[in-house]
């Protein structure tokens, strides 16, 4: 069950980075958006953060799944 | 001055999402296998072929569908990625022709599946055009 939630956010962490790719605006928390053309630092530091971390929960929530890693755990 | 031309299919707005993209995701399931295995290399893992290439060939099927345009620098750039992620869990440099030529012969089916996703890319934009 962890295995697939697992998936299912590393895809939506990965819609989220394509979106604001395409978009040229990331959500970084609350009221701050960086943009491509204001912010760039901000906008590619949030861009390469939302995707390691959608790839990376992903290919564990595909690990889990098929029981070569053990799923994220919860307390 | 456009960098290059406009074709169906080109998401425009700069081409380092989908390099990113590849050679992270090529990166990530070398650790990750790697991590797995005890700090084996990736590719004498027992996973690597059964699970590590389909993971690879999947993501380079979607992103060559939304990047549809020279969809070969894709498999290029997550050979690029599995490059690194070997060389940061320890593999040494000695036989990196060698290496490098290993790496694309393994990265056929990543080739297959780049140039599946390009033609489906290319297909849906040309009937979106229209």
């Amino acid at each position: 069950m962890m295995a697939l939630l697992q998936i299912l956010f590393g895809l939506g962490i990965l819609a989220v980075a394509y979106h604001g790719y395409r978009a040229g605006e990331i959500p970084a928390g609350a009221g701050y958006r960086p943009t491509r053309d204001e912010n760039p630092a901000g906008f590619h530091c949030f861009l390469t953060l939302y995707l390691c971390s959608g790839i990376a929960l992903l290919v564990w929530g595909v690990f889990a799944l098929v029981g070569l890693a053990e799923p994220m755990p919860l307390s | 001055m456009p960098r290059h031309r406009r074709e169906p299919g080109d998401a425009g707005g700069g081409d380092y999402f989908p390099y990113a993209a590849s050679a992270l995701a090529g990166a990530v399931v070398c650790l990750a296998l790697t991590i797995t295995s005890g700090g084996r290399e990736a590719i004498d893992t027992a996973a690597y072929f059964p699970l590590g290439v389909p993971l690879m060939a999947a993501a380079i099927f979607v992103i060559s569908y939304v990047f549809p345009l020279r969809a070969w620098r894709w498999t290029l750039s997550m050979a690029a990625g599995q490059l690194v992620a070997m060389l940061l869990a320890g593999s040494s440099l000695n036989l990196w022709p060698l290496a490098i030529i290993a790496m694309l012969v393994y990265s056929t089916p990543q080739f297959l599946a780049g140039l599946a996703g390009s033609r489906l890319g290319r297909r849906k934009a040309t009937s979106r055009a229209r």
